[in-house]
């Protein structure tokens, strides 16, 4: 897949959030775009930069969704994700955070370069997005076999009182590596 | 797989679409702006026309504090995606070249520098890199420094990646991104520029195409050189 030699993740998700294959929504003040990625997508994209095998098998079990977004708008809008809702029909998803990355990272015994790397890869868990600004990264979530729903919200305005927004996914699905 | 996106609060379109970001036209990169930079030879006419109302003594003290306002705060309006930061002292920066060279910001003092980091696997950054060596042939190495680090990749991954795509460029490693932790860019690729004092004025949001005139403009007049 041509894109994965650029990106699945790229801390700036094919600048615009135009992700390639991406399923995007624009509204007057936002464009956003979600891709799943498939396990081997994952673990070639990563392979590739050199991750030994224990970080590939680790990559290879979650769910993999880049995120591309742009604002569209002339106000700031937060990007804060630990605000969105993800959810199965009874359960909700919690995403693998930074955090959490870097205690299996450290557990595995990964080298720095390839967790700053998988760091610069995810999703920012906050920013003030300025207006024109892109930014793109990965969410990752435990791999359900059923659909999901996104709901992506954001704060705008410098001090957040602007008209929140809320733009929502149903029927989400992790992509599954072909039989 | 089926997706559906529904709009709620703060949007009316609810537009969904597939965007080929290689696509002409397509938003990969601004081409154009509208911002093109107002140059110091019209601020001077405004400044003579002033002198007729007022004394040569606050004409003088007016043109000193806009020469100084000018030398710091830029052009303005600034080309789209660049942000004036609060002005700080830049982190440090200082790592070997792929010779084994090492390089450091200090060495840059007394002109601006530019301060880009960027990774192979980001398809901006692909994106961006040509501009960027455009850009410096056009503006040439004694007006502007620029020192690229490259985020955490090996050596063979970046001779791979620049060789193909900007092949005059040279960059620096930052092999574990420590130092590129220290400077806590919005993203990659992400652009620094440091006066000639060290401190830093304008980050870049995400990639711009650097070898167009309003870039190009404005970098001339920030250095202090205006066609």
């Amino acid at each position: 897949m041509a894109a994965l030699l650029t990106q699945p993740g790229a801390a700036q998700a094919e600048e615009s959030s135009g992700l390639r294959g991406g399923d995007c929504v624009e509204t007057p003040e936002l464009r956003f775009c979600i891709r799943p990625n498939t396990p081997r997508q994952m673990a070639a994209f990563f392979e590739a930069r050199g991750f030994p095998g224990p970080a590939l098998k680790e990559i290879s079990i979650d769910c993999f969704i880049t995120v591309g977004i742009e604002n569209l708008s002339d106000r700031i809008v937060w990007l804060e994700p630990a605000h969105w809702k993800i959810r199965t029909e009874d359960t909700a998803l919690d995403r693998l955070t930074p955090d959490s990355w870097s205690r299996r990272w450290a557990a595995l015994g990964i080298p720095e370069g390839n967790r700053a790397t998988f760091g610069w890869t995810l999703l920012p868990e906050t920013r003030d997005l300025r207006p024109s600004e892109p930014v793109g990264g990965n969410i990752v979530l435990p791999r359900v076999p059923g659909p999901f729903s996104l709901e992506a919200n954001f704060s705008t305005g410098a001090k957040r009182d602007g008209e929140p927004i809320h733009i929502r996914y149903d029927e989400v699905r992790c992509a599954r590596d072909a039989e | 797989m089926e997706t559906t996106a529904n709009q709620r609060e703060g949007s009316s379109t609810g537009r969904k679409e597939h965007i080929d970001p290689d696509r002409p036209g397509s938003p990969a990169m601004e081409r154009t702006s509208p911002c093109i930079p107002v140059r110091p030879r019209n601020r001077l006419l405004l400044v003579s026309r002033f002198t007729r109302h007022v004394s040569f003594r606050s004409v003088a003290l007016a043109c000193m504090m806009l020469v100084s306002t000018w030398a710091t705060a830029g052009t303005d309006p600034l080309p789209k995606g660049i942000l004036r930061v609060d002005t700080l002292t830049a982190p440090p920066l200082e790592l070997q070249d792929m010779d084994g060279e090492i390089r450091s910001l200090r060495d840059s003092a007394g002109r601006w520098t530019f301060v880009h980091f960027w990774a192979s696997w980001c398809g901006p950054c692909r994106e961006e890199m040509p501009t960027i060596q455009r850009m410096s042939e056009a503006l040439g190495p004694e007006l502007l420094d620029i020192l690229m680090v490259n985020t955490a990749e090996t050596e063979d991954q970046v001779f791979m990646f620049l060789s193909a795509v900007a092949p005059d460029l040279e960059t620096l490693m930052d092999p574990d991104g420590k130092v590129t932790g220290v400077w806590q860019p919005r993203g990659l690729p992400s652009t620094f520029l440091v006066d000639p004092e060290g401190r830093i004025h304008y980050q870049a949001l995400g990639g711009r195409p650097w070898n167009t005139p309003p870039y190009i403009d404005f970098l001339r007049q920030l250095t202090g050189k205006v066609n």
